[in-house]
């Protein structure tokens, strides 16, 4: 009886530890996910998205400190979502950007081909 | 007395409730006005596969925090929102909203891929015109620049051309002199050979006269008859051969003439 009871509060005990560690291994996943994307092209052009999951990681990690469990979880998606927000928001920045190059080579391009026809014509 | 204190409860009650409705209505206007933002963006994404997802998921969280709203109201629903409910929908619904600023940026840049495409499609075909006129300019070029070396060539060849004639002329005017220098050469020595005959034959003839000379010595001396008007002069003895011919001018070196 003493060893069954000393098994299950071991078994409690793991389990606890368990659903108290996720957060922090949860934690830090998100923050080395954060700074490989700050070190990419998400780093140049959604910088503010970025800082605002990295200060929700901040948020999740004293919730996390203070016992509030579900508060931490709700910290860590909202950083994943700003995160993947950033994502989002640098590709579609980087092909605007591209767009607008694209569209002055064109111009050029075609500026360059009317300065030879008009050298044919004369 | 009890009618003022009656009234002061009547008024704290009023304010209290008041600014819980306030709060109640701050909160369901901002889910109210999630709503509405995420039907806006819906509408406008229709038929866009790439925002779909993303909208799915700012509904989830909408529905999410419509339900915490629900769920989070005190005093039997008479109260404010307690305050973990309301941080709770405050984060569902800042969820929404990134959830919906995903579903526009892809949108964007899915619009932005469609305008790139027919951009670089005319980029090629103008590029394609331009390199005929690049083409056709080295090529202009390269014809320029033969013709000009074929232009130096051409004058080197006439210079040469020239030198050939000019050498030509000297050859055949080296070639003439030559063949008159052969003629006098030929000229020369018929005429060294004539002159060695005519010293042959003077020498023989030489030695006849003196042989003839010798014989009268010594021959007894005999009347000579009177010479009669039809005989002629007593010719040179022995001399059948003709009187040498009248030599060159030139005189043969060690000639005894």
């Amino acid at each position: 009886m003493n060893v069954f009871l000393s098994a299950a509060l071991f078994l409690v005990l793991l389990g606890v530890g368990t659903v108290y560690a996720a957060p922090a291994d949860r934690i830090s996943k998100v923050e080395s996910s954060v700074a490989k994307s700050a070190a990419g092209k998400a780093g140049e052009y959604s910088k503010d998205l970025l800082d605002a999951a990295q200060a929700s990681i901040s948020a999740a990690q004293a919730a996390a400190r203070a016992g509030r469990d579900k508060e931490s979880q709700q910290k860590l998606d909202l950083a994943e979502l700003q995160l993947s927000a950033a994502e989002v928001k640098a590709a579609e920045k980087e092909l605007i950007e591209l767009l607008a190059v694209k569209r002055a080579e064109l111009k050029k391009l075609e500026a360059q081909l009317e300065k030879y026809r008009q050298g044919e014509d004369k | 007395m009890k009618t003022i204190q009656a009234l002061t409860v009547a008024v704290v009650l009023t304010a209290t409730t008041t600014a819980w409705c306030f709060e109640k209505d701050k909160t369901q206007i901002r889910i109210d006005a999630a709503a509405t933002a995420i039907e806006a963006t819906s509408a406008r994404a229709k038929g866009s596969q790439d925002a779909g997802s993303d909208l799915d998921q700012a509904r989830s969280y909408l529905k999410q925090a419509q339900e915490s709203y629900q769920k989070g109201k005190q005093l039997f629903g008479f109260g404010g929102l307690k305050p973990e409910a309301e941080q709770e929908i405050i984060g569902l619904l800042d969820m929404a909203d990134l959830a919906m600023v995903m579903a526009t940026s892809r949108m964007e840049k899915a619009r932005a891929a469609s305008d790139l495409e027919p951009i670089e499609k005319q980029m090629a075909v103008v590029k394609a015109k331009i390199k005929i006129f690049e083409d056709r300019k080295a090529e202009l070029e390269k014809l320029r620049a033969d013709a000009s070396k074929y232009q130096a060539v051409a004058k080197e060849i006439e210079t040469l051309k020239a030198e050939k004639e000019a050498l030509t002329a000297q050859v055949k005017q080296l070639t003439e002199e030559r063949v008159a220098a052969d003629k006098l050469k030929t000229q020369n020595s018929e005429q060294a050979r004539a002159l060695e005959e005519a010293k042959g034959r003077i020498n023989r003839l030489t030695e006849q006269l003196e042989a003839a000379k010798a014989e009268r010595r010594t021959a007894p001396a005999e009347p000579t008859p009177a010479p009669s008007p039809s005989a002629k002069p007593a010719q040179p003895a022995a001399s059948a051969e003709p009187p040498a011919q009248p030599a060159s001018t030139e005189k043969a070196p060690g000639s005894t003439l």
